[in-house]
């Protein structure tokens, strides 16, 4: 054997790899990466003062310091600038609605928005136009009836004194200013027990079963009767802006504590998930937002009205899927996808990996590799029709314990482990996103007590973490633009070290809900006082994490 | 050799740790990864205040009306060779009320603070003026206040 040759042979084949691995790293990598080391290790605004006991303030890097946050949509009223409110949203939107439609979970026919508008201002203008205080809504807003009865409510909002009242369950005792009650089913109805003679008007969402019922309940083919496709909505703001700081909502939570959301709440919200989309990827009339189970039922469906209203007024579809019907064939025409972790994983379990052909699994090897190193292809696609459109999946991550968090309370609890359930790792993200062929974007929420999402990984951020950080944290990206945060040093915590940016997570900003109940509110300014000096901040009692050196935030799982 | 053997190996490339909390996160993490760390916000003395020059340290504070200000964005005005220059790391109370830029009128770090008391109302209002300026455009880190035993020591001597 002639060695000499051998090894020039061996050491070609080195020189060849080397040469090729600088070649791509110098001209593809660099070249195609979405987003440089620089953009990725600075995600936020970090003040460059702090107090004592506190770390310094964190913004979105979209949102400079000195600057307003996000509030509002900006809108101009002759030489006067808006924030806006429902609506100013809802008006545009029917200005756009020529082409899209919104399917519900209890119909599967794709409706108009000429339809849903014909009914929504039949029911606000026959039922909910005078004298009306809140509409209780305990059926779900993914289903026709529950949407068009809050969209009714929220015209009301803002032309008349009737409000949406987002309830987890029926109430067990009389809510003050609650007149209208949406219920789901005759046998709920049954189970009222009575307690229906608390409320002025009992919309049934279904067919009647018996004419012997009592004067103040009505089913929904009795309200609905007369309507017509209406491609309008009018809507002239006054002078004085008032419609934009009137209450757009209220929610209330199954431990049943009421929150209450400005206009500002619902508009701020708006514009920061139209901002988190960055250049060439904006919303477009092609979007098709699906709505998974759990997060378009009553209790949680708070957090998708930014989401579902944004891509409406871009022109978009909206789609509402149940559990049965959440499968791989149902997302289509998706192309922005809300879901919870769970319920992804049940989607992708359908794929079946193993069966993949060496071409695919090539493919996926190569697309694993690119996304940790920033380049994002959609190469490892698995071979499903139903991911062609697919470009974006939100991933909703919920902060558990909002019971302790709504209650304000004085004592700081020490630090628990498991405060989110169900987070992925980053190495499992990163298999998502090459699975998928789409972004996947974690957003942490706080139920019914921030409308819209804490703060939400960027567009462009699939770096996978080292195995000690995954295990420790969730990394949940920088703080949405409509809010600002710091971390607090708590006494009962020790060990969580303020110079290093660990602490309590503190927030402000404009979609932050007020507490209904005068004691709750008391305490909750008096907490506020005690964590940030009365400025606005609230305390999210128990929700411990750092900030990173790359400006987001690392929440202890 | 990373991206090849990742690729052929079915590997992926692992990020530095962001969080700063493992024993070698500083050695791996590169200079583009360093954030500048806040400055608690506190009381200064003319002493302490003095090395924020932008010279001895990068960050330029300045003093107005009692109040300390981050003015390290506005080098360019503030920072050395900049029209403000002499203001950096001082109490710039005095220069604002008279509009002068000159040395003589903030006094070195061993001296009483400067109480302003011969200010005519006229500059008095100017430097009002100024105050509210720096309190819109620049981070407030904190107040200045008389070294024990340095400022208090020469007023007396004075």
């Amino acid at each position: 054997m002639d060695w000499g040759y051998c090894f020039k042979w061996v050491a070609t084949v080195i020189i060849g790899l080397l040469g090729a691995n600088w070649l791509f790293n110098t001209f593809y990598l660099d070249m195609k990466r979405d987003f440089t080391s620089v953009a990725l290790n600075q995600q936020s605004n970090i003040a460059s003062v702090r107090k004592e006991n506190e770390t310094a303030y964190y913004r979105n890097f979209l949102v400079p310091l000195g600057f307003p946050l996000i509030t509002g949509l900006g809108l101009s009223l002759k030489y006067k600038i808006r924030n806006g409110n429902f609506g100013d949203v809802w008006k545009a939107i029917m200005e756009l609605s020529k082409t899209n439609s919104i399917e519900f979970t209890n119909d599967s026919t794709h409706l108009s928005l000429a339809k849903i508008n014909g009914m929504a201002q039949h029911l606000q203008e026959t039922l909910l136009s005078k004298g009306v205080g809140s509409v209780g809504i305990v059926v779900s807003p993914s289903s026709l009836e529950g949407f068009v009865i809050s969209i009714a409510s929220m015209i009301g909002s803002v032309k008349s004194s009737c409000k949406p009242h987002f309830l987890s369950s029926v109430p067990r005792e009389r809510l003050e200013g609650l007149d209208v009650l949406v219920i789901d089913s005759w046998n709920s109805f049954r189970m009222l027990n009575g307690s229906d003679r608390w409320y002025k008007l009992v919309i049934v969402c279904a067919s009647l079963e018996t004419e012997q019922v009592p004067e103040n309940v009505k089913s929904w083919q009795e309200i609905i009767i007369g309507h017509q496709e209406n491609e309008r909505f009018d809507y002239d703001p006054p002078e004085d802006n008032s419609d934009d700081s009137k209450v757009f909502a209220y929610t209330t939570s199954p431990y049943n504590v009421t929150t209450s959301f400005t206009q500002g709440c619902l508009v701020s919200g708006i514009a920061s998930f139209v901002q988190g989309f960055p250049a060439g990827h904006e919303l477009s009339e092609k979007d098709t937002l699906t709505v998974s189970e759990r997060l378009g039922k009553s209790g949680l469906a708070f957090h998708f009205w930014h989401k579902a209203l944004a891509v409406l007024l871009h022109g978009g579809s909206l789609s509402f899927q149940d559990r049965k019907s959440l499968t791989l064939s149902a997302l289509n025409n998706t192309t922005l996808l809300f879901i919870e972790p769970d319920e992804l994983l049940s989607i992708l379990k359908e794929i079946d990996i193993k069966k993949s052909s060496i071409l695919s699994r090539i493919g996926f090897a190569l697309a694993t590799a690119l996304l940790s190193e920033g380049v994002f292809t959609n190469i490892g696609q698995c071979s499903s029709r139903s991911f062609d459109r697919l470009r974006c999946v939100f991933l909703a991550e919920l902060i558990r314990d909002t019971q302790l968090i709504a209650s304000f309370p004085k004592k700081i609890p020490e630090m628990k482990q498991q405060s989110l359930l169900k987070s992925f790792t980053t190495e499992t993200l990163n298999f998502m996103r090459a699975h998928l062929g789409a972004r996947v974007m974690v957003e942490l929420y706080c139920p019914f007590i921030v409308m819209g999402p804490v703060c939400q990984t960027n567009f462009y951020d699939y770096r996978v973490l080292p195995a000690s950080v995954d295990s420790k944290f969730i990394c949940c990206g920088p703080l949405a633009t409509s809010l600002e945060g710091k971390m607090v040093r708590t006494e009962q915590n020790p060990e969580l070290d303020i110079t290093k940016r660990q602490g309590m997570l503190c927030i402000r900003g404009f979609t932050i809900g007020k507490p209904v109940e005068p004691n709750r509110l008391e305490r909750a300014m008096a907490l506020s006082d005690d964590f940030g000096g009365g400025e606005g901040w609230m305390p999210l009692v128990g929700v411990f994490g750092l900030w990173g050196q790359d400006g987001c935030l690392y929440i202890y799982k | 050799m990373s991206f090849i053997k990742n690729l052929l190996f079915g590997g992926y490339k692992t990020s530095e740790d962001p969080t700063g909390l493992s024993t070698d996160a500083n050695a791996n993490t590169d200079s583009t990864n360093k954030v500048a760390e806040p400055v608690v916000e506190g009381k200064f003395y003319p002493r302490t205040l003095y090395k924020f020059n932008g010279h001895d340290d990068e960050k330029i504070f300045l003093a107005v009306k009692g109040k300390v200000y981050d003015c390290t964005n506005g080098r360019q005005f503030y920072g050395p060779s900049g029209p403000y220059s002499n203001f950096a790391g001082h109490d710039a109370s005095r220069g604002l009320a008279l509009n002068s830029f000159d040395l003589d009128t903030v006094r070195d770090w061993d001296r009483p603070i400067d109480d302003l008391r011969d200010l005519k109302p006229d500059q008095l209002e100017i430097l009002d003026g100024w105050a509210e300026h720096f309190a819109k455009k620049y981070p407030c880190i904190g107040t200045l206040l008389p070294e024990p035993g340095v400022n208090d020591k020469v007023q007396d001597s004075e």
